[in-house]
């Protein structure tokens, strides 16, 4: 390690973090806490989004209930897709600190079908409740669940189009301290993505089914 | 910004150690969902027990996306740390408060 590289380490507000690629230099650490940064924030956002829904899961105005919309088969191929895609990304950093730049490419690829399959059913998903009469002006529900559910869908779908994005973008560079924290913080996003699905099918579509 | 160079004996080594520690923490959050829908599907148990239920099962399976599949256990994770869980808290505020006013 140059000492130029040393300095800036010592520099840095986690200078315990162990020595990994993605975290080799002040940037990549940077990044690193950056994209926590965020998502501590993200963690509030979709907080409010929860609050707001369970206050007025509700209020239906005479449309259909949760009861009604809610069927446990979908939502648990989404959840399994989700889960999967999870891990699929991890492994993408293991082969990632590893080195090993084609198992990067091949289980980042595999986590961007996964999302791509996540996001057509979720789409077949809104359009099956559309025709049951549950859109996003019928009631304060429908707000409230497509505001919260929407969201995180958005979420999937930037999140399939930066990791597309980067794995094209790094296909001749390949590893590098530049790119290996690029990889690294895409991948907490993807986790992220996880963790608030998680509570949306516990909250929102399981809680929704016992009433 | 130079190719990574990697040691292929300890890359091995490492592999299959870590690898598996991934595989475990996917095959019980697999579980924990499992059990949450099965506890859905079949009404087993009644609403009051089942809802604090399903929310334990989604907090032990965030606690371990966070600290196993974001490495939150690595060393140095102070500041992550800090950041989600001050999220956490701010945000697990903003539903109670919502719960009660509207």
């Amino acid at each position: 390690m140059s000492v130029e590289i040393e300095k800036n380490l010592k520099l840095s507000v986690a200078p315990e973090m162990p020595a990994h690629l993605e975290t080799s230099t002040l940037e990549g650490r940077n990044k690193i806490l950056g994209l926590w940064f965020f998502l501590g924030a993200e963690v509030v956002m979709f907080a409010c989004m929860f609050g707001v829904y369970l206050a007025l899961r509700n209020s239906t105005a005479g449309g259909p209930t949760t009861q009604d919309l809610y069927e446990i088969p979908l939502v648990a191929i989404m959840t399994t897709i989700l889960l999967v895609s999870s891990l699929t990304s991890v492994l993408g950093i293991h082969e990632m600190r590893k080195g090993n730049f084609r198992g990067v490419q091949l289980w980042f690829g595999v986590t961007v079908l996964l999302g791509a399959a996540f996001l057509s059913l979720e789409i077949y998903e809104f359009f099956h409740y559309v025709d049951m009469g549950h859109t996003f002006t019928s009631s304060a529900f429908g707000t409230a669940f497509y505001t919260l559910v929407g969201t995180h869908g958005a979420h999937v779908l930037f999140g399939v189009l930066w990791i597309s994005g980067l794995l094209y973008n790094t296909r001749k560079e390949g590893l590098t301290d530049f790119t290996a924290p690029k990889f690294y913080v895409a991948s907490l996003y993807w986790h992220f993505i996880d963790v608030v699905w998680v509570f949306i099918f516990t909250v929102v579509y399981l809680m929704g089914m016992v009433g | 910004m130079a190719q990574v160079q990697t040691n292929p004996s300890t890359s091995t080594e490492k592999k299959s150690k870590g690898a598996s520690k991934y595989l475990i923490s996917f095959a019980i959050m697999l579980t924990l969902t499992a059990i949450s829908f099965i506890a859905v599907g079949t009404g087993a148990m009644p609403v009051g027990v089942l809802i604090p239920v399903l929310l334990s099962l989604a907090m032990i399976q965030v606690l371990m996306q966070l600290f196993n599949f974001m490495h939150l256990s690595d060393k140095g994770s102070g500041f992550p740390i800090l950041f989600i869980f001050t999220g956490l808290f701010a945000g697990i505020l903003a539903v109670i408060a919502m719960l009660y006013l509207l």
